[in-house]
């Protein structure tokens, strides 16, 4: 299991959602909507330098994490043939199924995460309901909630693939 | 709990975890988890498991309790 990325696939996640949440903070907070009685909108920006080197800044980070993501894909699919990663399949590549421990494995990971969601979305749909929350910060609760997902499903399986 | 002699039997046999995983198909961890008692095989696992170690799929796992009423 040493240096399969089926394992450390659910860090590269997290450390994108990451990414991301600042980049959409930072955009979203910087942005303003305005539509027009007579038909049309307009979208504008307004970043600060700061803000707008911490954008640059956090769009460089996100392009070295995919390119540093796609090499290590490229790695384990020559070193593991057998178990590739498909960035294009449907199946969440982090799960595992090489034997019966494994699937085992998999399945209390993937349990914890329903019972996760099966929770956290009723929450956080009430919250959205009855706070008058931004559209930015529901697009980072969303992305917290899928940070949290493999943060769970990493912490379940990091037991079984550590003694190597 | 399930209780085996899975590493017992194995040392007997001079097999390594990774040898004995190789004959019944299955990976190193999941041999490593076995013996430890924190994985339950399934019962096609457990007999090419018997299999391998030459015994009877009761020797080679109990459940914790029906050890002492044996002896």
């Amino acid at each position: 299991m040493k240096n399969d990325m089926r394992v450390t696939y659910p860090l590269w996640q997290m450390g994108s959602i990451a990414i991301l949440m600042v980049l959409v903070f930072i955009v979203g907070s910087s942005a303003n909507f305005e539509v027009y009685d007579e038909g049309g909108f307009m979208l504008t920006f307004s970043l600060g330098f700061v803000k707008g080197m911490t954008v640059y800044v956090f769009l460089m980070l996100y392009l070295v994490t995919l390119i540093a993501f796609i090499a290590k894909v490229g790695k384990h699919n020559k070193r593991f043939p057998l178990q590739k990663i498909s960035l294009l399949s449907l199946k969440p590549q982090e799960y595992m199924d090489d034997d019966e421990l494994y699937q085992e494995v998999t399945r209390r990971a993937t349990q914890k995460v329903y019972s996760f969601f099966s929770f956290a979305l009723p929450v956080v749909a009430v919250f959205f309901i009855m706070l008058p929350i931004s559209k930015v910060w529901m697009i980072i609760s969303i992305l917290l909630l899928s940070l949290f997902q493999y943060l769970i499903y990493y912490t379940t399986i990091r037991k079984y693939v550590a003694e190597d | 709990m399930l209780r085996n002699r899975v590493r017992e039997l194995r040392a007997r046999h001079d097999f390594t975890q990774i040898e004995l995983a190789k004959r019944v198909g299955v990976t190193r961890q999941t041999i490593g988890f076995i013996e430890k008692g924190e994985f339950s095989p399934s019962v096609t696992l457990s007999l090419k498991l018997a299999r391998e170690l030459d015994c009877s799929i009761n020797e080679l796992f109990w459940l914790e309790g029906e050890e002492e009423d044996e002896k």
